[in-house]
Order: structure tokens, then sequence, then C-alpha cells
């Protein structure tokens, strides 16, 4: 008996003083971890309009939506221009998180893949920005959002990797598209 | 509806488009090691099945339960990696005593799950990455169990084959694995996500 | 020396003992993946291998397994959380293959065959033998592959600073099934093949 709990007690020492140098090092770099999570969506809102401003401060979060977890609402001197949603793709094997704006009436102004754990290299193709040009300008009634690749480019890319993203990335612009026609529902 | 085809969707995922080793390259030192005849594959597979649903259960309570309220989130390594040891050892330990038999098939493979990816990569792909619902998780833990055992069959299968074919001599054995695992994975490919939309829309 | 020198060719984690295989193949379609990747798997061996040579008469024979499993965790994390701080677009596309370090072979192999029988200096230079060695692994997969399936070298990736060699004819028609993992696989086969000829030779 003697000896048993003097096993647990020293497993307790090693566990309880892991616990403790990690809860230093977490302590140390979680006002790190997210510094760089603020700069990137501060970037990405940045970026993402051309014409007024977006508050960083102004996200409204939705609940019970599976395709938009929150947004902003873009502002030119109180006039209101457009929104920013963020996007998340419905996930197996590959969330993504994508930012985009839009006007009033569902015409994409730009977007930004926020981050995805689609195997690395796959999806890689569509952090480029001139990934997204593809679909800017559209979403409004008269030029629905593109869903397949071939419907924008003849040359559809054959290795598979390519496809993946562009389904996935069109589908969550062609959801944020109908969650402001559908007036933020 | 919704709901059918969101388990079409995840088991077809798990097991054929992110295929656990041949997309996502987890568990393949069991995979290679373990491969060389049909027989102790099949244990292997079911073995790591069973661990692997199990495991996606308990992580998925234990992160979303008791890691993430308490904010403790960045202890997940160290705590997921214990849960999946210790239930390594329950399991062991129940089936050795209640079934004797399937421990024989079974029991030798079951110690070296603990450090095989494929436990601890599902779990954390779904509970942290994806953040999959409860029922979900577990449904992708099993599933990519299954998707363990079928590309671990048939490289089995492919490995009895290769013992009466010729190869060539610096190729024998391990080399020649790898690169039918290649020729494999490249076969995979044809399983996409755009064939998975097309399937559930 | 020789405690050293034997993870880099004789005794290589990933060519010889074909351990620690999963990262070895999921992270080297860059090469800047696999340097980040194999410094993570340093850090975490040389600095396990000490704890777990400091602690070996305090840790019971009984439980040594999951005493050793909690060090090379808190080590893991610690790596974690530093990268995700200080290098995050490469913490970013590494994803769980740095918590995976934890289930990595090649940490627990050594912790078990060599840091719990040897004096602290040994078992740091085992360490950052068989680490050297096995980034030195990894490298040399990424290289193949980086530039076969894109066509380019990837040295260091940080927000906007970039190197990046780009090659010719080959980075606008690269043959892309090497970054997938059919060609990793394809690669670490014929990787496998000339290790194995190599060191019959050398007998």
């Amino acid at each position: 008996m003697n000896k048993i709990v003097r096993i647990s007690i020293k497993l307790l020492i090693i566990c309880v003083a892991a616990a403790l140098a990690l809860s230093v090092v977490n302590a140390l770099t979680a006002p790190e971890i997210k510094k760089l999570e603020v700069e990137a969506k501060i970037t990405a809102l940045g970026k993402l309009v051309n014409n007024g401003k977006a508050d960083p401060e102004s996200e409204i979060i939705v609940e019970g939506n599976d395709y938009v977890s929150s947004y902003f609402t873009i502002n030119n001197n109180g006039e209101k221009l457009g929104y920013i949603l963020y996007l998340k793709a419905k996930g197996y094997g590959g969330m993504m998180t994508v930012m985009a704006s839009y006007k009033l009436d569902g015409e994409l102004i730009n977007a930004v893949l926020m981050n995805n754990s689609e195997t690395p290299g796959f999806g890689k193709k569509a952090e480029k920005q001139e990934y997204m040009e593809k679909f800017i300008g559209r979403g409004s009634d008269l030029k629905p959002l593109p869903l397949f690749s071939y419907e924008v480019e003849e040359d559809v890319d054959t290795v598979t990797g390519a496809t993946i993203t562009f389904m996935g990335v069109s589908s969550v612009l062609k959801n944020g598209s109908d969650f402001i026609k559908g007036g933020l529902k | 509806m919704e709901v059918i085809s969101d388990i079409i969707g995840i088991v077809f995922t798990y097991v054929l488009v992110s295929n656990v080793i041949l997309t996502q390259f987890l568990g393949l030192c069991p995979f290679i090691g373990v491969s060389k005849n049909t027989e102790s594959a099949v244990g292997m597979g079911f073995a790591v099945t069973f661990v692997i649903t199990l495991a996606t259960l308990f992580t998925w309570m234990l992160y979303n339960w008791l890691l993430v309220p308490a904010g403790l989130e960045y202890l997940k390594v160290i705590s997921f990696i214990l849960v999946i040891a210790s239930l390594v050892q329950f399991v062991e330990m129940f089936v050795k005593k209640n079934s004797p038999s399937l421990y024989k098939a079974l029991g030798i493979y079951l110690p070296l799950i603990t450090t095989n990816c494929a436990v601890m990569g599902i779990a954390l792909l779904v509970v942290e990455v994806e953040k999959l619902s409860l029922f979900n998780s577990v449904l992708a833990g099993f599933s990519a169990g299954i998707g363990f055992l079928v590309a671990i069959l048939l490289m089995s299968a492919i490995r009895e084959q290769l013992e009466i074919e010729w190869v060539p001599k610096g190729l024998k054995g391990t080399p020649i694995a790898f690169i039918s695992a290649g020729l494999m994975a490249m076969a995979f490919m044809a399983f996409d996500k755009a064939l998975l939309m097309n399937l559930v829309g | 020396m020789k405690v050293f020198t034997k993870g880099l060719f004789k005794e290589n984690p990933v060519f010889a003992i074909a351990l620690g295989l999963c990262p070895a193949l999921a992270v080297t379609s860059m090469v800047w993946n696999a340097i980040g990747m194999g410094f993570g798997v340093i850090f975490v061996l040389v600095c396990s291998n000490l704890m777990i040579s400091l602690l070996r008469n305090f840790i019971p024979d009984e439980v040594h397994i999951p005493a050793y499993i909690v060090v090379i965790a808190s080590f893991v994390t610690i790596v974690e959380l530093l990268m995700k701080a200080y290098l995050p677009s490469l913490a970013a596309s590494l994803g769980i293959f740095i918590p995976l370090i934890v289930v990595n072979c090649v940490i627990l192999g050594r912790a078990e065959a060599f840091a719990s029988k040897n004096t602290p200096l040994d078992s740091v230079l085992d360490g950052l033998g068989m680490g050297i060695g096995f980034t030195l692994a990894l490298i040399a997969i990424a290289l193949v592959r980086e530039v076969l399936g894109s066509g380019q070298i990837t040295l260091f990736e940080q927000g906007a600073s970039l190197i990046r060699i780009k090659l010719g004819p080959l980075s606008d028609n690269p043959i892309r099934v090497f970054a997938f993992p059919a060609g990793a696989l394809i690669v670490m086969g014929y990787f496998k093949a000339l290790f194995e000829t190599i060191s019959k030779r050398r007998k």
C-alpha cells in the first residue's frame, strides 16, 4: 500500500509541475496569440472595404445559422453601404473560415480566406487573392455566384485539389449572399 | 433529411475522401509495420476502430465540458494523450477479463495504439479543429477507424501478393510497400469533395 | 561523439527505423514546413531527453510510461504555444501535426531506450543527434517533393517576408502529384530503397 501511495505522489508531483510550467508559458503567449488574431481581423476588415469603414468593435454575433457566425456593418459617414460576414464552411474534413464583404443587394465586394485546415498544399491555392477575383462583383440577382469552376474558366484544373476548395469557397460565398438577400437571416 | 445527409457526408468523408492513412498520413507506422499479413491487419484495424470511437467520445466530453468552460484549452495535448493511454489500458484489461478469444486476437495490438497518431490525430481534428457535435464526432471517429481498417486491409492483400511477385532487388520489403501505398493513395484521389457534393448536395 | 552521430545516418529515425512517419510525410510538401517541424521535434526531443534523464531515479519504474508521456506532452504544448505566438503562419500550415509530435514514436522511443538509462549530457547529445537526423530526413523528402510538385523551394515564410526560389519552367508546370499524399508515399519508398542500398554497401 505504502508503495502505491509513494508512486501516486511522485506521479502527482510530475503532473502538477507540468501543469504549472504550462500555465506559465500559456500566460506569456496567450496575449501574443490574441494580439495576432485581432491584428489578422483588422487587416482583413481593412482589405475587404474599398469604400467606407467597418468598425472592428461593431461585430454582431449570429445565432443558429449554419454558415454565418457573425457580421459587421460597413458605414460611410452614417450611410450604410453593406456588410462584412464571417462565414464558415459546414465542415467535414476541412473547416474553412472566410471573411467576405457584400453590397446591400448581395453582390460580393471582396473575400479573404482566414484559415483552413485542409491538408497543407491542397487548399493553398485559394489563399491567393487572384483566386477570389472570380467571385467579386457577382452575387446580385442579375449576376449569380458561380458554383462550379467550369462556369468561370474553361481551363478546369483536373487535379482534384483545386476543385475541393473551389466548391467549398463558392458555396460559402453563395450562402453569405443569400443571408444578406434574406434580410440578415 | 438534413441529418441523413450529414451522416452520409461524414461517413463518406472520413472513410474515403480524407482517409486517415492515405490522405492524412495518420497512423502510418502501424500501416507499414503490421500490414504484412491479412490476419494481423484485420486485428489491428478493428482494435484501432474500437479505440478511436471511444477516444473521440471521451476527448469530446473532456474538451467541451471541462477544458473549454475552465479556459484550459492549452492542456488539451496532455489531457488527450492521458485519456487515450488510460483508455487503451482499460480496454486491454476489460477485453482480457471478459473475452479471452478477442484478447488473443487484438491483445498484442492494443498497447501499440497509444502511440498511434490516428487516434490522437482524429480526436484533435474532430474535437478541436472541426468542432463537430458529440454525435458527429463519435461518428467521424468510427468512420475514420473504418477508413483505417479498409486501407490496412487492402494494403495487406497487396503485400501478400507482392511476396510472390518479382520485385526489383533494391525495392524489396518496405520500399515497395510505400510505393504501392502511394499508388493506392492516387486511386483514392478519385474520391474528392466534388463527388461528395454531387452525392449529398 | 558516437552518441551524437549515430542518429544522423546509421540509426536515422525516419529512414533506418521508420519511426515518426506521419509528420515526415504529411508536412513535407514545403521545405519550410519540414524545417519548422524538424526544429519543433529537436526542441521536444532534447528537452524531454534531458528531463527524463534527470528524473530517471525519481520516476517509479511501474508508471514510467505515463510519466514520460506527461513530460513529453508538456514540452509539445510549449512548442505549440510558442509557435502560435511567434510563427503564426508556420503554426497554421503545420496544423494538428504540432500537437501530434506527442505521439511521434521517435520521442517516446528515445526516452525509453536511451534517456532512462544514461547521463543527462549523453541524453541531450542523443536527442540532438536523433532530432537533426529526423530534420535532415524531412528536408530531403521535402526538397524532392517541393521541387517536383511545385517547382520551387520555400526556405522561409512569415507574414510578408518570404524566401522562395522558383525553378523556371517547372514552377509553371509542376508535377502536382508530388505535392499530394500519393507523391509523398512514392518519394518515401524510393528514399527508403536508396537508404537500404547504401547501408548494405557500407557493411
